[in-house]
């Protein structure tokens, strides 16, 4: 009897296990990462109303969210073992290599048709293309910008925030001298900021197609990264602050100045307790020549490869709604209603929501905004530059810029056969 | 006749060999409440050149049974008023005699030397053909209720350990243009690898930091021991305090470590500023190239000193108390007693815990890589971190499959290493 109960159960669990994994592949279901997390219970209510408007609108499918953010190795591994979602964003850094391992589904073919991508600026498409193929459609746009504290500018006597570099220095003195244990800025060793302050430079990071960081503009931005901390003390002490300790200390009042994406300010806001009417979201400085440029950033929805022809239809579809203006509208009313803290780059850049008068400070980035280089070996390039170059400038004060590059250089040459 | 041939035996018995058969003698007789009585040797070319046990007063009244040989009796071995008497014939080599008085001891007469007349002459009960059916159908099951026994525990070990090794074998000989096509490339991965400098930098780095973990990962959890295993008061106490690191997850840990290594406003920092008396020190643990080895192994032998100092403790418990009383008797300083008691009856732990020790310190990775992730200027990548990156940062899962086969050809060899010293140890002794 003892047996043929356990054999009973075991049998159970088959058919419960076998059922589940064939309710995943149900062509009329759609399994969705990025879902909120329970403990985020506005914005999972947001969420949800919006998959029900898509089930109500096809009748018969069914949305099912899975609470999961993409990371990496974890994309890569549920991806490769088939059993990865049919539709979710990742960030536009991630398409290229992404794509290259074949996960990814191209979407020329349903982007032809849609109108609305003509509403959506150049330079997003740009980060989501690999050659001439689509591989994802912007979800959000978030651009780097200087995040700056406006008590501490206050009580320094600073009227407003930086336009230029020498601006950030002269601040930067005038906050240290007036409060002598709270520093201009931070920055820490990542191309991800550095890259705007060689585009402010007048640099670039290619040259004729292939990635090339030994130029001018490269070794203007790092001087004036090195001269930042150890000719105008313009940043703290320490050897290397990498995020999270910048935003501590951004959190705690002791630096006054950081670069950032809006989105970090909630997390600031629940980790270190930063008291975000505080903080004043501007444009970065412009370079020693006048140059504005930051980059643009962000996340795509992208298709899995491996499911059904007409499951990519359907999740086209769903991707469709979830941009729609009309659905975005209705989102930032919600969140209105709900009292949600609400950036412009939480919504599709393809909706004129930049217009409204909150988000007059972060207006117009676009226009100077650049995309980084979709190559599916630049983000290993940029791990490697942070290590071998951005680390050795802020740890050493007399640093040989051109050996460095040049020594990097050859590091890419000989490991990516750039 | 027999004296003789005792005579010999004694004679070409090595002292220690005789010892060996004595202390057998007196294991065997461990647990029973008799004492046993003083042994005496009787070696050389004494008259009586017999192993002798029990009492003096010995009566030879056995009679040679020509080449033979017999015991008195088998109930003697266990009676201590009486002497065992072993009587072997010339023929036998010294090896076969030492069996036979080992045997003989041990479990009295052997069947073969018992009188025909007394053996049993019943006849075996004859089975039917069925009954041995049953028979191996038993014999069959209760072969399977073994089977079925470790079979769980034998497929997910096998599939969960052998599998992934297995595989990665396999991808090490293959360069992946996507995921799911690759090409063989042969042994094209090894040859870059042995080229990668990034690679032996790593491994330098891993070496360091396990040379750094040996050094105080063997010796500190030692003394901890040492000083525990003496503390009259609170020793329960402060082996649950000591184990209680190697309880905390790793990268919670790792994570309370790299705030406490803050360079601006880390505890370490702020306790040194409060010492050097207020004088502001900034010492960049995590971020200064020459300290962040130290820094990482200080973090893996704060969380692994307790489970070595648990096994530091269980080696100490073996070590007999008589041997510290004794040494007190004859006034033996607590060095002396390191140095001749401790030391070297706990070699064989040590040795087990600096290999273990660098076997873990060789796989270290969630320390370096919530800590530093390999900087500062790739100062602290470890072969494990460089391995990960590789894999899932570069996707290149092919090399990185060649440095974890690498890798582990590395900790095979240590572990191999230290077997061959262990065996040859016991070879020695």
């Amino acid at each position: 009897m003892k047996k043929i109960t356990a054999l009973a159960f075991l049998f159970a669990a088959l058919l419960f296990s076998q059922a589940s994994a064939q309710d995943d592949r149900a062509e009329n279901v759609l399994t969705v990462w990025n879902m909120p997390s329970a403990a985020d219970k506005n914005q999972l209510d947001v969420w949800n109303s919006e998959s029900d408007t898509f089930e109500k609108m096809f009748p018969g499918v069914k949305i099912k969210g899975i609470s999961r953010e993409y990371k990496p190795q974890e994309f890569v591994s549920v991806m490769a073992s088939g059993k990865g979602p049919d539709v979710v964003h990742i960030p536009i850094t991630a398409i290229p290599s992404m794509a290259k391992y074949g996960f990814l589904a191209k979407l020329n073919d349903f982007t032809g048709g849609w109108t609305q991508k003509d509403y959506m600026p150049s330079i997003m498409w740009e980060s989501v293309k690999v050659g001439n193929d689509i591989y994802g459609i912007p979800y959000d746009s978030y651009f780097t910008t200087l995040f700056y504290r406006r008590d501490i500018f206050d009580k320094c006597g600073i009227s407003g925030p930086p336009k230029t570099w020498q601006d950030i220095i002269a601040d930067s003195d005038i906050i240290n001298k007036k409060l002598p244990e709270t520093w201009g800025i931070a920055i820490p060793p990542d191309i991800f900021y550095f890259i705007d302050f060689i585009w402010q430079a007048g640099g670039d990071v290619t040259s004729g197609g292939k990635i090339n960081l030994n130029n001018p503009g490269v070794i203007k931005a790092l001087k004036f990264w090195n001269a930042l901390k150890f000719k105008y003390n313009a940043m703290p002490p320490q050897d290397i602050l990498y995020d999270s300790d910048i935003e501590q200390l951004f959190s705690a009042g002791k630096i006054a100045m950081m670069p950032g994406v809006a989105k970090r300010l909630p997390v600031m806001a629940r980790r270190y307790g930063l008291d975000i009417s505080q903080v004043e979201i501007v444009p970065l400085p412009a370079g020693d020549t006048g140059v504005q440029a930051w980059h643009a950033g962000g996340e795509a929805f992208i298709i899995n490869d491996t499911i059904s022809p007409e499951k990519k239809k359907l999740a086209f579809e769903y991707i469709k709604h979830r941009l729609s203006p009309l659905t975005q509208l209705s989102r930032f009313m919600r969140m209105k209603e709900l009292n949600m803290i609400i950036f412009p780059g939480d919504f599709s850049c393809a909706t004129n929501l930049i217009n409204r008068p909150e988000f007059a400070n972060v207006k117009g980035l676009l226009s100077y905004a650049h995309a980084e280089p979709t190559y599916y070996k630049w983000p290993m390039i940029r791990e490697d530059f942070n290590r071998y170059v951005l680390e050795k400038i802020f740890i050493n004060r007399d640093v040989d810029y051109n050996q460095v590059l040049f020594d990097f250089m050859e590091r890419v040459k000989k490991e990516y056969n750039e | 006749m027999s004296d003789d041939i005792f005579g010999k035996v004694g004679n070409e018995l090595s002292e220690n060999a005789i010892k060996g058969m004595v202390e057998e003698e007196l294991r065997s007789h461990k647990k029973e409440d008799t004492s046993l009585p003083i042994i005496k040797l009787k070696l050389g070319s004494t008259a009586e050149n017999v192993i002798g046990m029990g009492s003096k007063k010995k009566e030879r009244t056995e009679k040679p049974l020509g080449s033979g040989l017999r015991i008195l009796s088998s109930s003697d071995l266990t009676k201590v008023n009486q002497v065992n008497v072993i009587k072997l014939p010339d023929t036998l080599s010294q090896t076969a005699k030492l069996k036979k008085v080992y045997r003989y001891r041990r479990y009295g007469m052997q069947l073969r030397d018992v009188p025909a007349k007394f053996r049993v002459t019943k006849p075996l009960p004859e089975y039917r053909k069925q009954d041995f059916k049953k028979l191996r159908k038993y014999r069959a099951q209760k072969s399977m209720l073994g089977v079925g026994l470790v079979a769980p525990a034998l497929i997910i070990f096998l599939l969960f350990s052998w599998m992934p090794i297995i595989k990665t074998f396999s991808i090490a000989f293959q360069k992946f243009q996507t995921l799911n096509s690759a090409d063989f490339v042969g042994m094209a991965n090894f040859v870059n690898i042995l080229s990668d400098q990034k690679f032996w930098d790593a491994c330098l780095h891993s070496g360091i930091l396990s040379g750094i973990v040996i050094l105080l990962g063997t010796w500190l959890p030692l003394f901890l021991a040492l000083y525990i295993y003496e503390a009259r008061h609170g020793s329960s106490l402060m082996k649950i305090l000591y184990f209680i690191p190697f309880l905390t997850p790793a990268v919670p840990a790792a994570i309370l470590w790299k705030w406490m290594y803050n360079q601006g406003f880390g505890i370490i920092n702020s306790v040194l500023t409060f010492i050097a008396g207020g004088h502001h020190v900034t010492v960049g643990w995590l971020t200064n190239s020459n300290l962040v080895l130290l820094s990482i192994a200080l973090v893996f032998i704060w969380k692994n000193t307790g489970w070595a100092m648990l096994i530091y403790m269980a080696g100490l418990q073996n070590i007999p108390r008589n041997l510290f009383e004794d040494a007190a008797l004859n006034g033996a300083s607590v060095w002396t007693k390191i140095k001749n008691i401790i030391l070297p009856a706990l070699v064989p732990v040590i040795m087990a815990v600096v290999f273990i020790q660098i076997i873990n310190g060789m796989q270290v990775f969630s320390e370096v890589y919530i800590m530093t992730n390999g900087g500062p200027e790739g100062s602290s990548e470890v072969i494990a971190t460089y391995m990960y990156k590789k894999a899932f940062l570069y996707m290149d899962i092919g090399y990185a499959s060649g440095v974890a086969v690498f890798f582990l050809f590395l900790l095979v060899t240590i572990t191999l290493l230290r077997m061959n010293l262990s065996n040859s140890r016991k070879g020695a002794k």
